[in-house]
């Protein structure tokens, strides 16, 4: 029998990821077929199912064979258990190079020690490039590139003061560049985080700089971050991320989640603020930004499918209603009226969640017909 | 397509490159030309707190510069948090100096170029006010402190630029300029703005031989005790054209510094007086 299109098929796919979210897809579609079959809604001649599960076994026999994704429900768990100790190993690589670095330092002339901190983030990421060329899992590629980075941060930490430098804020531009260059080159998402939180505080420290004081007060305004939330907003819509899975959502995610998280904090310690409008002037246009922010966030997660965006947002509403109430009613009345009140305005909350949810899908029915 | 591939790997492996190349250049360059070279002793440079902790790891030995400020209140600063002390330069005038602008946030940190004199007149200012034998409130645990064992290091002015403050202190072998943090707030009365030093950009210095490591290689024992138990030193530090400090030598030394106890001739003219108030 004739399998058309099954290498058309198998190649169109070119990560682990997306070749396991294909096998998934064709479980989920045999199950409904056979479904289908029991309730006698559709009838299919034998070759007809021969032909298709033909078919689906080949993409998954390719699939498995190129990106070792797991067919089975026992595969899929033990990967997730790979996946927390790939993790775990990651930290424990990384602290053993520092303890063991620590332990024996002093022993060494500067000449050796300058040699060593050079030679170790060379050759783990000369390891790392070999791992990833082998490993069709990308498990011990993403944990070979976690050694390579905690041996970069060890080299940007100890080489400075060794020779008595102080780099500055270019230690962090520096980590921030490897960390990109490990997670696009492993695609890890471990990487890209700390990469990320390198772009939220180098943005931070350029700001600090601008305004006369040294880089490493860069957390003393929250306002410092708006540069580093702006470049993690906008990157994605600029360069496109679908060749790494959940990039995307990551940049968005820490974006998100840092640009609500200053309005809040702004909201409850105005005196932070670089606006000199009057700590109550700033609280309150801060708390009117993280409604208007909140509400936009989940309009706009919910229309353009982005879950995380609607979740983070509205988290952040209920934290600020939930900062107001306990700053206005806590002082005022006794705790189970606190209480009471509290729960009711959750209830209240649930409600117009639960509107928005039919509303949603009510929207989703239409554009379905 | 294969340069695609290898454009991502090479940019990783040049900046591994610019960062193990770039830093020790860096240094020669600093190292090129030393802007000051001061002695200090044992009472200037300050073990690390951890390393004082009873930590048997053979780590480094990192040397802190125990720098002091002197207060506008005479109140003797040789135990006080020397970035907790309102530092009694800081005034109006001297902000105006450095172009900061009068309308001070509270909290506010400005980088700045900061003078670090060695044993001249504020510390002997310092050894006064505590040794005076007019004061009611003289004791003489502080004096002896003051005389044998507190910092003779002093932060003691501030400016925009190096050869301003250099025109200001030509005196090489007892003053440094280094680049530092000042932190200022708001007035509490109308007078003068409070102002402390913050922090300086770098404050600390790698050991040389024999205080490279905090354990000695032969005899497994730490170093710090050895140095805590009576045992003296000096250390020449060099400030580069970076002013980034780096240690020339380490010396052993068989006694204590004392300080002489003597009127500073220059003492007056900076406003000080040296009766208790």
């Amino acid at each position: 029998m004739k399998i058309a299109n099954v290498d058309n098929d198998a190649t169109k796919i070119a990560t682990r990821e997306a070749a396991q979210g294909r096998i998934d897809q064709i479980e989920i579609f045999e199950r409904e077929l056979e479904q289908l079959r029991t309730d006698r809604v559709i009838h299919l001649t034998d070759s007809q199912v021969t032909a298709i599960d033909s078919y689906h076994r080949h993409i998954i026999h390719e699939l498995t064979a190129r990106y070792d994704a797991d067919a089975s429900e026992s595969g899929r768990q033990l990967s997730m258990s790979m996946r927390i100790v790939s993790l775990i190993g990651a930290l424990l690589l990384g602290s053993s190079v520092f303890v063991f670095f620590y332990h024996f330092w002093a022993a060494f002339n500067v000449a050796t020690q300058t040699l060593l901190l050079c030679a170790a983030p060379t050759s783990t990421y000369a390891l790392a490039l070999v791992v990833r060329a082998r490993d069709r899992t990308g498990y011990f590629s993403r944990l070979s590139a976690a050694l390579c980075y905690a041996s970069f941060v060890l080299t940007v930490v100890i080489l400075p003061p060794l020779w008595d430098i102080n780099l500055g804020s270019t230690s962090v531009l520096s980590c921030t560049a490897f960390g990109f260059i490990l997670a696009y080159e492993m695609r890890s998402r471990l990487q890209l985080c700390a990469a990320l939180i390198g772009v939220l505080i180098y943005g931070a420290t350029l700001i600090t700089i601008l305004e006369g004081a040294p880089w490493w007060f860069f957390f003393e305004r929250p306002e410092n971050f708006y540069l580093g939330v702006s470049i993690l907003l906008v990157v994605p819509s600029l360069i496109s991320q679908r060749h790494y899975a959940d990039f995307e959502t990551l940049y968005r995610l820490f974006g998100i989640i840092i640009l609500l998280g200053i309005f809040l904090i702004l909201a409850t310690w105005p005196s932070l603020s670089y606006l000199d409008y009057g700590a109550h002037t700033v609280s309150a246009g801060y708390k009117i930004v993280v409604l208007t922010a909140g509400a936009a966030g989940i309009y706009f997660g919910v229309t353009r499918r982005l879950p995380e965006t609607s979740f983070v947002s509205s988290l952040s509403l209920l934290m600020l209603i939930g900062l107001e109430a306990c700053d206005w009613l806590l002082p005022k009345l006794p705790a189970y009226q606190f209480f009471l009140i509290m729960s009711v305005l959750a209830i209240c909350a649930l409600y117009v969640l639960k509107v928005l949810r039919g509303r949603v899908t009510e929207h989703a029915a239409r554009a379905a017909q | 397509m294969k340069l695609q591939r290898l454009w991502l790997p090479t940019f990783g492996f040049a900046i591994v490159l610019v960062i193990c190349a770039g830093i020790p250049l860096a240094s020669v360059y600093n190292r090129g030309t030393s802007e000051s070279t001061l002695r200090l002793s044992d009472r200037e440079l300050e073990l690390p707190p951890g390393q004082e902790q009873g930590d048997q790891e053979n780590a480094p030995l990192t040397l802190h510069l125990l720098w002091r400020v002197e207060t506008a209140d005479h109140v003797g600063s040789a135990t006080a948090d020397a970035s907790s002390t309102r530092a009694a330069w800081i005034t109006r005038s001297k902000l105006a100096e450095l172009g900061i602008p009068s309308g001070i946030r509270p909290n506010t940190f400005v980088s700045t170029y900061l003078v670090l004199e060695l044993d001249r007149r504020a510390h002997a200012r310092a050894v006064l006010r505590a040794c005076n034998l007019a004061s009611p409130s003289r004791d003489a645990g502080t004096c002896e402190f003051e005389i044998k064992k507190s910092s003779r290091l002093y932060v003691v002015d501030a400016g925009r630029t190096v050869a301003e403050l250099r025109g200001q202190y030509p005196d090489r072998a007892h003053y440094a300029i280094v680049s530092g943090v000042i932190k200022l707030s708001r007035d509490l009365s109308p007078g003068e703005p409070e102002g402390y030093v913050s922090s300086l950009s770098v404050d600390t210095v790698q050991g040389l031989e024999p205080l490279r490591s905090a354990i000695d290689p032969t005899t497994g024992k730490m170093l710090w005790r050895r140095l805590q138990a009576g045992q003296y030193f000096d250390a020449m530090i060099s400030f580069g054209r970076r002013l980034e400090p780096w240690n020339l030598s380490v010396v052993g030394r068989e006694s204590e510094v004392v300080s002489p106890v003597e009127t500073p001739q220059e003492g007056l003219e900076r406003g000080f007086s040296f009766s208790p108030q």
